[in-house]
């Protein structure tokens, strides 16, 4: 409870501190914030962004290293999980490190999208036998007395199944799927399984069906440091940011990537969505900037510059106690549906609909094609949040 | 404003300054005689009476209710804002900084009207344990339990306890007694001096989780591995379940079916109803679609009369 307490201290401290001095910044500069108009075209640009090379490294690396033991080694593991935060999209990391793979120690093949939960949640075990059926367990391998040679020359599948955050729900019998497939991953050694998920599923899965038990060999993506978010969103700040022009020294903006690496523990959506926050526009052009069309900002470059200011974690607006259940439900499962949210929570989704409207106003929460998702920006405080009101957290 | 012992701890504050103002020398010397404690003993145990002195003995005294008034409201007020783990961090320092007024307050009040000699304090707590053995025996007996009960917590505030007939959650701690909240929302004063003789029974001893036991009952041609399973599931799917505590599920045999009782712990005590009730609508939706069978207790009965 100590540590929580501090934890809780420091994270206040911190955030009043930056809170001032952004502050300063502003009343100094005479800044304002972007209009709405510009926050979106910004927006829709890092949307198209890819994520930080340094994740696609990390997989590639890992994967290869795992497979390449596995190949080797008749006892060595035949899994790997790769695991992310629940703010951020650990499905399109995973595509995005597998496309354009060319030196691939073997073909990935991905035999289940798991794009989005099917609407029954009970159908996963369906959905995971029918993707999983060309790659069943071979009884008479299995009980048969084959020689680590041939053992090893079958060893020539290479499995991913991107995201398991969309492959159970919390209800009774919701990760079903998820047995079936761990139960099938330890018999089937000829192949190799690698597994996305965050943090969160995987310890829930943890404590309801003793996940990394079966899953031994674990991946967190990587913490970005300030060179990596430099080399990530600089190429983006480069087309908006006042401090590009020859007169500022990349060297002055050091500690403004240091600040932002601290502030976003490493996640990349939390650092995109910070960044954007930071940004700030002179209010001598902010009318201009307001009376751009979409026409006018579509061309490439903002007819303007923008600064940036100290990056802040903005505060939580004040939860009930409903929204904590609400909130911690949705980061388990990483993004839901309503329907699959009230069936988590046990409640009717009339009863659900006034708080999830209400943290979708706050801004707590967004929907993303039909799906309730945390908005990074929170995250942090959030997680603090939930564990002082003793629910359980990712270890990311 | 809440509901406390406020007007019991006026009441002995008030009735302490009357008995001390009461009190005159002549009669304590009279007793001291009587006791036959030696004639060396200062001859003033009293300070010189004046107004200023009553003034401010009666500011005291408004001033230590007023703190505890204080005391009392802020840390209902503070422990149902705070994050849940503080909440009964909160709560239990309650008795320690109302203890800690009372007795700064009556020590004050000591020294305003005493000479507290070696001697003098050895004569007043006679006369004080005479005086209240006899007309205060209930009230000291509950004042004196109420302080062991804070060193031997068998309660403390925040916590859900049974005495007797009564069960709820201790949300209040006086000099007297403690007050308990029912499920029913009825408050409950109880006396410290019950728990001389009666058991308490505590259900999470300063923790936020408690252990709530949900029964379920089915025909004895049940699937056994079926129930257990669901069970388990319910209350690993279930929004208040503490998944860091165990969860456990018996079963014992009755004549008239079979009995599972899911043992499980929410994340706050507080939510124990709700807790049970999520747990059964989880776990019969489960049951309906499985098709488990429920106890026919009608047969079992015309069974038992043929």
């Amino acid at each position: 409870m100590a540590h929580s307490l501090v934890r809780t201290l420091q994270q206040q401290l911190d955030s009043w501190f930056s809170k001032a001095q952004a502050k300063a910044t502003e009343t100094d500069n005479s800044l304002a914030d972007l209009p709405e108009n510009v926050t979106t075209r910004i927006e829709r640009r890092l949307q198209d962004l890819n994520n930080p090379d340094v994740y696609r490294s990390t997989i590639r690396e890992a994967i290869a290293t795992g497979v390449n033991n596995w190949q080797q080694n008749v006892t060595a593991s035949n899994s790997l999980v790769v695991l992310g935060s629940p703010v951020e999209s650990i499905a399109q990391i995973m595509h995005e490190s597998l496309r354009g793979w060319s030196d691939a120690p073997l073909k990935p093949v991905v035999p289940l999208d798991c794009h989005s939960r099917p609407f029954d949640p009970l159908a996963v075990t369906q959905q995971f036998q029918h993707a999983l059926k060309p790659y069943p367990v071979d009884l008479e391998k299995e009980t048969g007395d084959r020689t680590e040679t041939s053992q090893l020359d079958e060893r020539k599948t290479l499995l991913i199944i991107p995201s398991l955050d969309q492959c159970f729900l919390r209800c009774i019998g919701g990760w079903d799927g998820i047995e079936y497939l761990r139960d099938l991953a330890i018999r089937n050694r000829d192949c190799f399984w690698v597994l996305g998920c965050s943090h969160w599923a995987w310890n829930y899965l943890d404590f309801v069906c003793q996940i990394s038990a079966y899953f031994s060999e674990m991946k967190p993506l990587p913490d970005l440091e300030e060179d990596h978010l430099k080399d990530w969103l600089g190429s983006i700040a480069k087309t908006v940011i006042e401090g590009t022009q020859p007169s500022r020294e990349e060297s002055d903006r050091q500690p403004y990537w240091k600040k932002l690496e601290n502030q976003s523990s490493g996640i990349s959506t939390i650092a995109v969505q910070l960044w954007l926050q930071s940004l700030r526009i002179e209010k001598d052009e902010l009318e201009t900037a307001q009376n751009l069309t979409d026409e006018d900002l579509a061309d490439g470059e903002l007819p303007f510059k923008l600064h940036e200011t100290p990056p802040v974690l903005p505060s939580l607006p004040p939860l009930e106690v409903i929204d904590r259940y609400v909130l911690h439900s949705v980061l388990i499962h990483n993004n839901i549906s309503h329907a699959h949210l009230s069936l988590s929570l046990g409640e009717s989704e009339s009863q659900m609909q006034p708080r999830i409207q209400e943290l979708l106003r706050e801004k707590v929460l967004e929907l993303r094609e039909g799906k309730l998702s945390v908005r990074a920006i929170h995250y942090a405080k959030l997680k603090t949040e939930l564990a002082n009101n003793n629910f359980f957290v990712g270890e990311d | 404003m809440p509901k406390m012992s406020h007007p019991a701890v006026f009441l002995s504050l008030v009735l302490f300054t009357a008995l001390l103002v009461g009190l005159d020398w002549h009669s304590t010397e009279l007793w001291a005689q009587a006791a036959g404690i030696p004639d060396d003993l200062p001859k003033k145990l009293f300070a010189e009476f004046t107004i200023q002195i009553l003034f401010r003995a009666i500011v005291t005294i408004l001033v230590a209710y007023g703190c505890l008034l204080l005391i009392q409201t802020l840390t209902n007020w503070m422990s149902e804002r705070v994050a849940r783990r503080f909440r009964l961090l909160i709560k239990q320092s309650l008795p320690f900084l109302k203890g800690f007024i009372l007795v700064a307050a009556i020590a004050y009040l000591l020294n305003l009207f005493l000479n507290l000699s070696e001697g003098n304090l050895f004569a007043l707590t006679g006369t004080i344990a005479v005086a209240l053995g006899f007309a205060f025996k209930d009230y000291v007996s509950s004042i004196i339990a109420g302080m062991v009960m804070l060193f031997e917590a068998p309660y403390r505030v925040g916590d859900r306890i049974q005495i007797g007939d009564h069960y709820g959650e201790v949300v209040g701690y006086g000099l007297r007694g403690i007050q308990i909240q029912t499920p029913g929302d009825n408050r409950v004063t109880i006396p410290h001096s019950t728990t001389w003789t009666d058991p308490v029974s505590n259900a999470n001893t300063g923790n936020l989780e408690a252990q709530v036991a949900t029964d379920f009952y089915f025909d004895h041609d049940v699937d056994v591995e079926q129930v257990i399973q669901v069970l388990y599931q319910a209350a690993y799917s279930s929004r208040y379940t503490q998944l860091s505590l165990p969860i456990v599920v018996v079963m014992r045999e009755q004549l008239w079916g079979t009995q599972f009782k899911l043992r499980a712990y929410p994340m706050d005590a507080r939510d124990e109803f709700n807790f049970q009730t999520d747990l059964i609508r989880r776990a019969k939706q489960a049951f309906a679609r499985e098709n488990l069978p429920y106890p026919n207790v009608a047969g079992f009965s015309q069974k038992l009369s043929s």
